[in-house]
């Protein structure tokens, strides 16, 4: 049985600066090493490609983006968001890879 | 529109003040990258209409945070004073227009910071460079969407998009590009936005241009 834990993306409201980004990324982090899936739960929020990038972004650099998948589920996206949120973790995924290299 | 005592100068003039009546907003400081946000809201309050959608809302506000965000992260931070915004609107002409202006080291110097970039900036227009999709001077860990964002969000809609940065210009407007030297000299950046106010502005048509990352 998975441990799952959820955190509302509210806390970190607006989703717009990078300063808001990393306080949004350490939470998650420090989460992900308590249990074995993460739910981030988007509800009413707005997100920028700056908060993505630091964020979520960071979190793929980290994690890489098959981990990513299976121990970050997103919830309760703008459809737009998540056209947005797929190209940023694609991206971090090719940072990462070029990093490594 | 405020500008001299918004820099905190004294105006070198007094000029008649009008009633906003909602539809613009004089030169405000950027003083607070705490108040990203609320100075977003503010020039969206400005730049729509109550019959906005909430798509055209919210596509203004991310594109106004991006340009802001980015006042802060080029500012020279010993000013204090990290740039200005204005809006105004002419419901009527169906028009809007938003400026922000930063007080940073200018495009050329930030780009300068990507190597990958430099036979391009030796070459090309640097404001120009600057509104493609990816371009930055942190290749590593910043993505550089929101200068393309605008550009796009404005090409889309029937709006136009000028950048000023030192002693270089870009624009687009109705499909044209025009890029040139001009004469007199702006260290940091100028960004113009004007568009249709009544146009349904959506940034998920500019996410869903993006180019698919291979690997």
């Amino acid at each position: 049985v998975k441990n799952v834990t959820e955190i509302s993306m509210r806390t970190f409201h607006p989703l717009a600066t990078r300063e808001n980004g990393r306080k949004a990324r350490a939470r998650i982090l420090e989460k992900l090493g308590q249990a074995d899936v993460v739910e981030l739960d988007f509800s009413g929020e707005v997100i920028t490609p700056s908060f993505a990038d630091e964020c979520l972004g960071v979190v793929v650099i980290s994690l890489g983006a098959d981990q990513f998948e299976q121990r970050v589920h997103l919830k309760n996206l703008r459809n737009q968001d998540r056209v947005l949120l797929e190209h940023v973790v694609a991206r971090a995924q090719k940072e990462k890879e070029i990093r490594v290299a | 529109m405020g500008l001299w005592e918004a820099a905190g100068m004294p105006p070198p003039f007094k000029g008649k003040e009008h009633d906003s009546g909602g539809r613009f907003m004089p030169v405000q400081a950027l003083i607070d990258s705490a108040r990203v946000s609320f100075s977003a809201n503010h020039l969206v309050r400005i730049a729509s209409q109550k019959t906005s959608t909430d798509d055209t809302k919210q596509s203004l506000w991310i594109v106004f945070t991006e340009l802001l965000n980015n006042c802060y992260d080029h500012a020279q931070k010993n000013l204090g004073l990290y740039g200005l915004a204005c809006a105004q609107s002419w419901p009527k002409a169906n028009w809007a227009q938003v400026a922000i202006i930063d007080s940073g080291e200018g495009i050329r110097e930030t780009l300068m910071g990507n190597p990958g970039l430099h036979s391009r900036l030796r070459e090309d227009n640097a404001c120009s460079i600057a509104t493609e999709y990816g371009t930055t001077g942190k290749p590593l860990g910043h993505s550089g969407y929101g200068l393309n964002l605008a550009r796009r969000l404005m090409e889309l809609n029937g709006g136009n998009i000028i950048v000023i940065s030192d002693h270089e210009a870009f624009s687009s407007s109705k499909g044209q590009v025009v890029v040139e030297s001009i004469g007199t000299r702006w260290r940091g950046t100028i960004v113009v936005l004007e568009w249709p106010i009544r146009a349904k502005l959506d940034v998920g048509a500019v996410y869903a241009e993006w180019p698919p990352i291979d690997g």
